[in-house]
Order: C-alpha cells, then structure tokens, then sequence
C-alpha cells in the first residue's frame, strides 16, 4: 500500500471532516454573533414562522428564486443540488445500514450531469464569463470530476459501509479498496475540505442571509 | 458653453471635481476607510448584510435582469451590477481575504489604481439602490447594498454629491430643513394653503402647527412645499375632513420639519444626525403617532431603521401617510365618490415604501376607492421597477446626469406608463414625483402626475 493511499484513507478523512465541521462552526458563529443589522427587510416578508419555514423550504426543494427568475439556469442547477441532496442521503442511509447503491449512483449522475450543464452555460453565455473568474469554474470542475471519479470507482457499493464505520470508530481500515477509490476518496475529502470554505457555503449561509436580512428575524 | 468634467467611469459625472478631486490620490484612505467597514463594532449597522454579500455571490446572473439599469443601458458590461460590486470585491479581496492574497485573481482579487477608485465613486451613483437585484438574488446577496457600503467609504473620505450631502443633510442640520426654509416663511406657506382652499373650495381648514400631544404629528418631505404643493394641499383638505387631532411642526430647537434624511442614502453617520433631529421633534411634541407624508425614502428611516439606532424610537408608533388615509377611507371617516377621478389611473410602487416597505396593499385600495378605472401598471408591487429617482438621484442633475436618469430608468417607466393606457401617474413618494415630473417632459407624455392626497381629496364628498 503507498503512502499516499494510506494518507488518503486513513488521515485524510479526519482532516477532512475536522476542517468542515470547524469550517462551519467558525463561520456560522461569526454570522449568527453578527451585531443585529439595522432592518433591511424584502417585502412581503411572510407573517409567520411557519410561513417563513414554508418558504425555505420552496427554496431547498424547486430552487424557487432561480426557477423564477433565472429560468435559464434553472435545470442545471436543480440536477445538480438534487444531486447532492441524494448523496447526502445516501451517505446517512448507508451509515444506519441501509443499502442504497443506486441513490448514490443517481446522486453522482445529477452532480455530473448538472456540473457540465452549468459548466457549459456558464461558458456560452458573455454575461456569466464577463462576472466569472476562475473560481467559478474551478468549483464546476471539482464537482464533476468527483462525481466522474466516484462513478467510475464504484465509490457507492455497499461496502463502504464497513469503511464508513471504521473511521466513525477510530480504526480506519480502508484495504478492501483497489487503487481507484483512493482517488475518488481523495476528491471527495477535497471537496468536503472545500465546501464550506468557498461561496458553497450558501447551503447554510442563506439562512442568515434570509432569516437575519431579508426577513429581519432576530 | 460649459466645460465638461473628465469622464472617469462612463460618459456621465454625478460627483463634482471639487467633490471627487479626481486628480488627487485616495487609494490608501479608501482602504483604510473600507477596513473600518468591515469592523463590526465600526459598521454594526451593516456589517452582516455587507460581509454576505461580499462572501457568497456565486456569480449565476440572475439579478442582470432584475437591474433595470442594466438593461436599459442595452447591457452595457460597466452597468451589471456584479461588475460594479466586484469594483468593490476584488479590493475586498485583495486587502482583506487570505484567500485572495494567496490566489489573486483566480479568485477575484486585484489591486486597484488611483482611477479605478474615481471609477468606484463614479459607479456607487449608478445604481439607485432599489434592490430589485437582492430581490431575485437566490443566495441573498444584495448588490444595491454594496452601492450603499461603496458610498459610505466615499463619505469617510468627505466625496458625495453635494445635493444629498452639503445641500442635503448639512443643510437640514443647519437650518432645519434641507430647502433653507425658515419657519417664518413656512407659517406663510400654510398661510397660503388655507386661503386657496377657502378660495378654490369654499372650505375652512385648520392647520395646526407645533401642537403637543396630538394623535398625529405629519411630517412632509420640506420641497414639497414648494415643488408639489398641491399633494400638500390635498393632504391638508384630507386632514381636516375626517377631522383628526393633528399637527405639523416647525424645526422648533435643534430639530426639523423635513421629514428627509439623506444620509440613507450614503452615509450612517448622517443618517443617525438627522434621526436625532426627528427624535428631538417627537421628543418635544409628544404626538401618539408620527405621520411619514408621500416620501419612501422617509418611511424607511423613521419605520425601520431609527428604532436600532436609537432605543426611545422603539416607543413611536410611525406609519405612512397612506396607511392613515386608507384607515380613513375603510373606517368611513371621510367618504369619497371614485365617480369624482373618472379618468384612467395607474400607480407607481416606490422602490422605498413597497419592496422595502411593505406597503402594497394601502395605495391600492386607495385608489380603487377614490378613481373610477384604476389600471396596474406592469410588473408592479415586489417587482415594480425603480423610476431612477432613487437613491438621491432626483435632486441629481449637474452634467450629463439627467441624461442619466432620463434614458435609463426614465426610458423603462415611459414605456410602461404608455402601456397602461392611463392619463394620471398616482405617486406616493417626493423622490419619485420630482423623476416622473422630468420623465413626463422629456419622454413627452401625455400624461398628469398626481400626489395620492390630491387624489384623494379631489374624491371627497362633504357632507
Ligand atoms: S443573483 Fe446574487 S449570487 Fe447571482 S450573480 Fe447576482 S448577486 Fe451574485
Ligand atoms: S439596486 Fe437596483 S439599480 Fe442597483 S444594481 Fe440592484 S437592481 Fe440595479
């Protein structure tokens, strides 16, 4: 076994969760300890909470600012956030014991389908490339090469369960695995790595943009 | 015939050469007053809004065709308003984000030069703040924001335009209003009003001013007094027909009778000064609640953002003009005949008083009871489109400005104006009626504006 493969898979995958969950709190709190901004609400803010909730979840579930108003842009991106909703899922199914091979497939295909969709408008149309920078692109192709790479490794066979548990018990044994998972996995903990450090983070920072700001909760 | 100033953005200037001294440098003091920008005990106001959107654009486009000035420029690349916050970003990025100092430009940062800081200042007066554009944003970011955040660096570093600011907020500090009236001269006003009711209308008026404890202390935009005084008239005639406890009010001691406060639009300092004259005025007259006249801009500093800056203003009750006169109209305090404004009336939803504001409903069921064919002008209410009068652009006119304005967000309300098919424009804010007056001349519109009080008080019926 090379060093790199054991970095990858016994190491890494600490660091990479280590780094999020710090990532997470450390922004979230700086948001949440944020001094309460003068209101600059967006009107019609929804009376009640159970409105508000209503509308989140308008948001997590059909994308309804972009499908309202960014029609364009509207399938990519769904294909691609319903992707990894169903990762997300995928990953918790597989933890309690559930197999769930063909969601995770689904997930991967959503996330690479819809990585090159956006990749492609993004490229085709002047006003997106004018407010790009690499960055943009750079997110793009992380996602699709990590959804290509998991496909391609069959990084969603059950049995990485058995792998799954070893790291939440301390004792990461990720033998099973031929040379090809590594670089899935190592995309993977990139990707963790990366996501609540980049503008991603919108997967939780929106609630501050809305809660706090658009609707002026506090 | 009269110079031109130098172009430093596009070929219109909002800021004069002695304001924005393009020659001189300022680079370094814009950094330093960005840095206090983003301290948050500094900026408390609007840090959180400021560091979101500066963190979280992921640059999908969706607000390009929200901005309608974007659009109405024929897209020009300079006017969309991510490339004008990230005229902003990529300094933030550059000084202020590891990130941006370890990659650079790959992710947005860049250095700026001395004209690109004119160009900045420049930029920050092309965008009338509507937030139309953080409306339709999916993430939350808010580009009219970032505009308002680039000013005040500007104001720290002394530049904005001397309408808003030396004639504007120093003016009102000065003398109690931003139109230099002195009280003598507004007592005359009044004065006058009550005369031509009586004259025109047969109708004696009461005008109460410096009452304490009255239910309704009103406070109008000063320059309406003189630019749009049949608005006040109507409002007087509306007053007095249902009968109410009400007063107006002189500046009395270091306060004001000018309902504005331009610091809203570029700077939080001001916007505080000028919050403590309308508080040593609610202070004094004790009024159970404090009437904001036909000004959007107004309602939103006095309703919403006066009561964080100053704790005793959690304690008054503010409402709009238009929430007072539709109470009137549902409770039947006045009774009005829409038989009475038979001609066709559309309405324009100020950017301030609707998506900001939160008043759509009140201005409709006005005018549905008081004119006989009320049209909805298109899109309106959430996504009504700013007139271009906002963010201090109505009284802004020096250069090519009103080109600016008038070809721009001008052009857009032309058009849907003519698409209803309607002979009077109802208008429910200062700011918008000073643009619409312009946009009526130079897009030659055959067309009336009218203040929603006159309106209203043209619908009256005595019994
Ligand atoms: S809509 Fe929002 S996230 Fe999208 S480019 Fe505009 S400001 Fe950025
Ligand atoms: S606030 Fe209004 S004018 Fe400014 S960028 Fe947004 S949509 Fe355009």
């Amino acid at each position: 076994m090379d060093g790199w493969e054991y970095f990858v898979g016994i190491v890494m995958p600490y660091i990479a969760i280590g780094v999020f969950i710090i990532a997470v709190i450390v922004r979230g709190l700086k948001w949440a300890t944020a001094p309460r901004n003068l209101d600059w609400e967006l009107f019609p803010v929804p009376e009640t909470r159970g409105k508000q909730i209503a509308e989140m979840l308008r948001e997590i579930i059909v994308l309804y600012q972009v499908l309202n108003y960014n029609r364009k842009l509207w399938f990519q991106s769904l294909l691609l956030h319903y992707g990894l909703y169903a990762l997300g899922l995928w990953l918790l199914l597989t933890v309690i014991g559930v197999n769930a091979y063909y969601l995770g497939i689904l997930g991967a295909l959503g996330v690479l389908v819809g990585s090159v969709l956006l990749l492609l408008t993004r490229l085709s149309s002047s006003e997106m490339r004018l407010i790009s920078n690499a960055v943009q692109y750079f997110n793009l192709l992380l996602l699709l090469a990590t959804s290509a790479v998991a496909l391609y490794s069959d990084f969603f066979s059950y049995k990485i369960r058995d792998y799954l548990l070893s790291i939440i018990y301390l004792s990461p044994n990720p033998w099973m695995f031929g040379t090809e998972f590594f670089y899935a996995l190592l995309l993977v903990e990139v990707f963790v790595i990366y996501l609540p450090l980049s503008s991603m983070v919108h997967f939780f920072a929106k609630y501050f943009t809305w809660d706090k700001i658009r609707w002026g909760v506090h | 015939m009269e110079d031109k100033m130098r172009r430093v953005f596009d070929e219109y200037r909002a800021l004069s050469d002695e304001i924005l001294k393009p020659d001189e440098p300022k680079k370094e003091r814009f950094i330093q007053a960005f840095k206090k920008m983003l301290s948050r005990e500094e900026n408390w106001t609007f840090w959180l809004p400021l560091l979101t959107s500066l963190d979280l654009c992921v640059k999908c486009n969706t607000c390009a065709e929200a901005c309608p000035f974007y659009v109405a420029s024929g897209r020009k690349e300079i006017y969309h308003p991510v490339y004008r916050s990230d005229l902003l970003r990529r300094i933030y990025k550059k000084h202020f984000t590891l990130t941006g100092k370890i990659f650079g430009g790959l992710v947005g940062a860049k250095d700026v030069s001395e004209e690109d800081i004119n160009a900045l200042a420049e930029s920050a007066y092309r965008c009338s703040v509507c937030r139309r554009c953080a409306y339709v944003c999916p993430i939350g970011v808010d580009n009219g924001l970032i505009t308002r955040e680039t000013r005040k660096i500007l104001y720290e570093l002394g530049i904005a335009p001397d309408e808003i600011y030396h004639k504007g907020t120093l003016y009102q500090k000065e003398y109690g209003n931003a139109t230099k009236t002195p009280s003598e001269a507004f007592l005359n006003t009044l004065e006058f009003i009550k005369e031509d009711l009586e004259d025109e209308k047969g109708i004696e008026v009461e005008i109460p001013v410096d009452k304490v404890g009255a239910d309704y202390l009103v406070i109008n935009n000063a320059g309406d007094y003189y630019a749009f005084l049949d608005t006040i008239i109507g409002q007087v005639e509306v007053l007095n027909a249902a009968g109410l406890d009400w007063t107006y009010n002189t500046p009395i001691e270091n306060g004001t009778n000018d309902v504005v406060n331009y610091g809203l639009f570029f700077s939080d300092k001001e916007l505080t000064d000028i919050g403590r004259l309308h508080l040593e005025v609610v202070k004094k007259l004790k009024p159970k609640t404090v009437v904001v006249g036909e000004c959007g801009h107004a309602y939103e500093a006095l309703k919403f953002l006066y009561k964080d800056i100053y704790p005793e203003w959690r304690n008054v009750r503010v409402i709009s003009v238009l929430e007072l006169f539709d109470e009137l109209i549902r409770t039947g305090k006045i009774k009005v005949d829409p038989e009475k404004n038979p001609m066709p009336v559309t309405y324009h939803d100020p950017c301030k008083l609707g998506r900001l504001g939160g008043l759509y409903d009140e201005p409709r069921r006005i005018l549905n009871a008081v004119c006989k064919d009320f049209r909805e002008m298109e899109p309106n209410r959430d996504m009504s489109v700013c007139c271009g009068g906002g963010g201090g652009f109505a009284i802004m006119h020096k250069d090519d400005f009103m080109t600016f304005r008038m070809e721009t967000y001008g052009k857009i309300k032309a058009n849907q104006i003519r698409e209803t098919g309607a002979e009077i424009v109802a208008l429910a804010c200062s700011n918008c009626k000073g643009q619409f007056r312009e946009i009526i001349n130079w897009h030659k519109l055959d067309v009336e504006w009218k203040g929603i009080a006159e309106l209203i008080a043209n619908a009256l019926v005595y019994e």
